[in-house]
């Protein structure tokens, strides 16, 4: 006999609407399903297509300079043959962004009121992806929006895009939040990656988005409203702050260098040249070790992200590592909501702390062992010694 | 209620024809969603589980040896991108969205609130065992576990709900399956 729980769970079950089977979607993203019985001759036929497919997108990429593969569930695959960053977009920049690149820009129009650019992303003449600070305490952990207007010849949705050499090449966006979306809108593609935008909002952006298309006349207001948000910043200095919830802060009102998609050692000794302190690099990593993310806060603090390539790193292979001059550390910053260029890594408390020569270095946690952690920080030492 | 899928329909789509793959996927659609959605407890993550749940199921199909194998390999995918999408989702988002619009509340409320307030490996077990309706052996060879601690697990669970649900002991019945009673 049915107990009363078994019953409740066989309503509750019961009463779960189910919507309708998403098959094409499933049949577009099943592409490498196997096939069994495929003789030899349909091998090679699949081969020769898929070989084909390899030179036609890359030749599609050299002529449009930028290929973007967006996969709802997963993060945006994004190659460039060149790209502008713009952290902090001003008017100006977004002007020129949109003046350079080849087809018809719509800017986002009808963000939440108080949304700020970020970041502007220019890449080649194809495609223009802009970070958004979204306004609103409940966001909390996630406040970040990056949305891509792109030529829609650049975008494919599948996730089976053969892997292409660029000389930029990045993931970015997440699964988490509502998003994840692909519209046409007029003569571009705009992908919104997962955030914590509502669907409300989402159905606002894109209807005001439409609109915008149909007069041509939304341009303006969107840069307008992101711009003027985040003109409002005044300068505050560069600061490192260690702050009680154990996160560890970086503030500053300009970067002398960002580098979202990673940098080389050349760049890295030349940018090491114009600091206000003698700076010593981290040296002596594991072997394969590539840096992906490279920014300089002001003259005072670099901000370096390593992907360590390790089988045993799996969950976590991202070193993050602060370089950072000893006169801007402070005890706590309450300017950090202020700050034009702001940064919060969490778990400071588990960071490791080495003074070489004359800076003050930070490595995050991290899967780097002990040992390696040594191997570190005596190659640095010596190039600190040998600095002098 | 456990899926009743015609071994026929399983056959042919281990085949591997496109068409034979979409029409299990459409028969088996409605549980895997129902499956996802009372594990993560919102309807877009459920779409999105079941989703991943059914591309995975087209990619490899083929390589099931067996077509009576079908149901536990279901349930195991189901439950295994359920649950992936439920833990890199709560990186995020701090809690559990309980019942939302399209669940009726009248009948079922007390429900997503008490599966909402398990862990992840309690919630996958009970509702395999209460809306599944499968027996502890079919839920440890689905979850891939030893059916001793499907057992353990549905012990522990049902002691979470009693308090929850505000019930008596008869609020569970006993379960026979591999020989021994759980009556609480």
């Amino acid at each position: 006999m049915p107990s009363n729980f078994d019953v409740s769970c066989q309503r509750a079950r019961e009463s779960i609407h189910v919507p309708a089977i998403p098959i094409d979607t499933i049949r577009l993203r099943a592409p490498q399903a196997k096939r069994p019985g495929r003789d030899r001759r349909r091998g090679l036929v699949a081969g020769l297509v898929a070989g084909l497919s390899i030179v036609a997108v890359a030749a599609a990429t050299e002529l449009l300079g930028a290929r973007i593969a967006f996969d709802p569930h997963g993060p945006m695959r994004v190659y460039a043959l060149s790209g502008a960053m713009a952290p902090h977009p001003t008017r100006a920049d977004f002007e020129t962004a949109t003046a350079r690149v080849n087809f018809p820009v719509i800017l986002p129009v009808g963000l939440p009121s108080g949304t700020k650019a970020t970041g502007l992303f220019r890449l080649a003449k194809s495609a223009l992806i802009i970070s958004y600070d979204l306004p609103g305490a409940w966001r909390r952990s996630n406040h970040v929006l990056q949305i891509a207007v792109a030529d829609p010849r650049v975008v494919t949705t599948s996730d089976a895009l053969p892997a292409i050499h660029m000389p930029m090449s990045f993931e970015t966006g997440g699964s988490a939040g509502k998003g994840g979306q692909l519209w046409h809108i007029d003569g571009e593609d705009v992908i919104v990656l997962n955030s914590t935008m509502t669907t409300n909002e989402l159905a606002h952006l894109k209807t005001a988005m439409t609109a915008a298309a149909a007069t041509h006349s939304g341009n303006a207001r969107a840069i307008a409203a992101v711009v003027s948000a985040s003109a409002a910043s005044a300068p505050v200095g560069t600061r490192v702050s260690f702050e009680r919830d154990g996160t560890l802060r970086v503030t500053s009102d300009s970067m002398m260098r960002n580098d979202p998609c990673g940098t080389t050692e050349t760049a890295m000794r030349e940018c090491a040249s114009h600091m206000a302190f003698p700076v010593v690099f981290p040296a002596g990593l594991p072997k394969g070790t590539k840096v992906t993310n490279f920014g300089l806060h002001d003259r005072h603090v670099a901000v370096i992200f390593y992907d360590v390539p390790e089988s045993q790193r799996t969950s976590n292979h991202l070193l993050k590592v602060m370089i950072v001059d000893p006169s801007v550390i402070v005890a706590s910053d309450p300017t950090f909501d202020q700050a034009k260029f702001a940064g919060r890594f969490p778990g400071a408390r588990n960071a490791i702390r080495w003074t070489i020569g004359h800076e003050e270095i930070f490595f995050l946690r991290s899967t780097l062992t002990a040992a390696e952690l040594s191997r570190v920080k005596n190659a640095m030492t010596q190039a600190a010694a040998s600095q002098r | 209620m456990a899926i009743l899928v015609p071994l026929d329909l399983v056959e042919r789509a281990r085949t591997g024809q496109p068409d034979d793959i979409e029409d299990l996927l459409r028969a088996i659609w409605p549980d895997a969603y129902r499956l996802a959605r009372a594990i993560l407890g919102d309807d877009q993550s459920a779409a999105d589980a079941a989703q991943e749940a059914c591309i995975i199921l087209y990619r490899t199909i083929a390589s099931l040896r067996d077509a009576n194998a079908f149901r536990a390999w279901f349930y195991r995918i189901v439950v295994r991108e359920a649950s992936d999408l439920k833990r890199r989702r709560s990186r995020t988002e701090p809690a559990l969205q309980s019942a939302s619009h399209d669940v009726d509340y009248n009948t079922s409320i007390d429900v997503w609130r008490a599966l909402a307030s398990l862990p992840l490996h309690l919630r996958e077990v009970v509702v395999l065992r209460y809306f599944e309706d499968l027996s502890s052996r079919e839920i440890a060879a689905a979850l891939r576990i030893p059916d001793g601690t499907v057992r353990f697990r549905l012990m522990i669970a049902r002691q979470r709900l009693r308090p929850l649900l505000g019930v008596d002991s008869d609020h569970f019945a006993p379960t026979t399956d591999g020989g021994q009673l759980h009556a609480i």
